[in-house]
């Protein structure tokens, strides 16, 4: 079930938490939450496993000083010419641009034609796909199967987290491109999302996940703008959404019966709205302008 | 020419004495600072020749722009972000969209077959203590986006603070909490990838006999 949202950003802390670098306040709440709440203190104790793991491993050595600092000081020695390398990439290896141009010298004009059409062609599907659908979506929702047809997110263990219910958050398409080797047509899957791919303010849809913790379950779409993020929920069932410890005010926003919740200790906002009998939930580090704006475009009145 | 030991320059003296070409300077600046961006290059892109060849690129970068050092920063955090940069900019190069694409189902192809005897939770601990712990390490580090990896890398692996991580991404500190809580999010579902994908989970009901 759905309890609290303040599961969902607790967990944004336990990291920092884990690392001793939240704020007397911030810590003396998380302690507090941690005591209550078991599936957090699992989180917390998994995270830590997985950090000592990572951080008892040991770097390979560097192969030895002298020979680097040699091929450094003969580039520098170089002077202009080393200079000009310097722009691409210096080194005995990964001349990739000077050993492309030497495969397509070696291998004669008809290798080159082939070549740049192929390109030609690869990049106008590229283009035609991107125009046709937007952005493509590299995730790890793209390692589902492929199938032929439109579809709701049902794909593999993302129908089993959320309880077999396919989300109408978007579409899986396969295309297939014209692949520079003949009769090898490139495959790729496309998601293309329901709900818009920019937002106001310039975010860019990112991710789309479950989440699927012991205490809520919820799927996240994740927008980015410049280093800042936008997070909608989308969660099941037709219950309120319990804020935990947010001061609440419930208010019309662009003509839309909202809840805003605020933790201002954490710099968090959220609108908790229903679309389309959908709960909603708008999470970030927004302004009140900012987070009214992005609702109404969730909505539909964005223009 | 060797820098004389007894007398080591001082960092100042050696960041002064690059700053006005001085080839020993260079060099003890390269000596000083050389294993720690080879780690940080190597951890982030995973493969060892192209590590060699970035810490090249930064080392000759970094002397070419000594004036755009400001001495109030650590040279090692300066250091360590022309090393990133250094590394984004190949990544630029080398990433088309067909070359995202291949990857990506070479991804798919690998995470089903590579991991046979990985079951469970405990199976996958035990692996990471039988075999190279770094190789598979880097295979699941590799799995994940460029920017999840640096944060891990720096802060994990180099256990850098976080205050030094904000100051070479050039970030706020909060930003780096985020980033790296999302980050060991994504790397502990890589790992959990890993063991759903190739062990014989019985939900899954798929594939893999």
């Amino acid at each position: 079930m759905f309890r609290s949202l303040a599961c969902i950003w607790r967990r944004r802390q336990l990291s920092a938490w884990a690392d001793d670098a939240l704020d007397e306040r911030g810590a003396r709440k998380m302690e507090h939450h941690l005591r209550l709440c078991t599936g957090c203190h699992e989180k917390l104790e998994a995270l830590r496993a997985l950090r000592e793991e990572v951080r008892a491993i040991t770097v390979p050595p560097p192969p030895a000083a002298e020979s680097v600092w040699e091929r450094i000081e003969a580039m520098l020695d170089g002077g202009a010419e080393a200079e000009q390398m310097a722009g691409v990439l210096p080194g005995n290896r990964g001349r990739e641009g000077a050993a492309v141009t030497a495969w397509l010298r070696r291998s004669g004009r008809r290798w080159r034609w082939s070549a740049v059409a192929a390109t030609v062609v690869v990049g106008l599907v590229l283009v035609w796909s991107y125009a046709l659908r937007g952005p493509m979506m590299h995730h790890h929702l793209m390692s589902g199967e492929a199938t032929d047809t439109p579809m709701v997110l049902d794909v593999g263990r993302y129908v089993r987290e959320v309880g077999g219910g396919g989300l109408p958050v978007g579409f899986w398409r396969t295309y297939q491109a014209q692949s520079q080797r003949p009769g090898q047509p490139v495959e790729g899957l496309l998601f293309e999302p329901v709900l818009p791919h920019v937002l106001p303010g310039g975010y860019q849809l990112s991710e789309v996940k479950v989440l699927q913790e012991a205490c809520c379950k919820a799927l996240q779409l994740r927008y980015e703008a410049d280093g800042s993020w936008v997070e909608v929920f989308q969660h099941p069932g037709a219950h309120p959404v319990d804020f935990g410890e947010a001061t609440l005010e419930h208010r019309d926003v662009h003509g839309v019966a909202c809840v805003v919740a605020q933790w201002p200790e954490a710099g968090l906002v959220a609108r908790s709205f229903v679309v389309d009998g959908v709960n909603l939930v708008l999470l970030g580090a927004l302004t009140a302008v900012d987070a009214d704006a992005l609702v109404a475009a969730l909505v539909g009145n964005g223009g | 020419m060797h820098v004389n030991m007894e007398g080591a320059p001082t960092e100042e003296e050696v960041i002064a004495g690059c700053r006005r070409g001085k080839r020993w300077a260079q060099r003890a600046l390269f000596e000083r600072n050389y294993e720690a961006i080879y780690r940080v290059l190597l951890s982030q892109s995973g493969n060892p020749a192209e590590a060699e060849d970035l810490v090249q690129e930064t080392f000759l970068r970094a002397f070419q722009s000594m004036a755009a050092f400001k001495s109030k920063a650590k040279v090692s955090t300066w250091l360590t972000r022309i090393a990133l940069n250094a590394f984004y900019d190949v990544r630029r190069r080398q990433r088309t969209h067909r070359q995202l694409l291949k990857e990506q189902r070479s991804r798919s192809a690998r995470a089903g077959t590579e991991y046979p005897g990985m079951a469970t939770q405990n199976a996958l601990e035990e692996e990471l203590v039988r075999r190279e712990k770094w190789t598979l390490l880097q295979r699941v580090l590799q799995a994940l986006s460029d920017r999840d990896r640096e944060v891990i890398v720096l802060c994990d692996l180099e256990e850098h603070s976080y205050a030094e991580v904000a100051a070479i991404l050039d970030v706020a500190e909060g930003t780096v909490a985020s980033r790296l809580s999302r980050a060991r999010d994504h790397l502990r579902r890589a790992v959990e990838g890993r063991t759903d994908k190739s062990g014989k989970e019985p939900e899954a009901g798929s594939s893999n006999g």
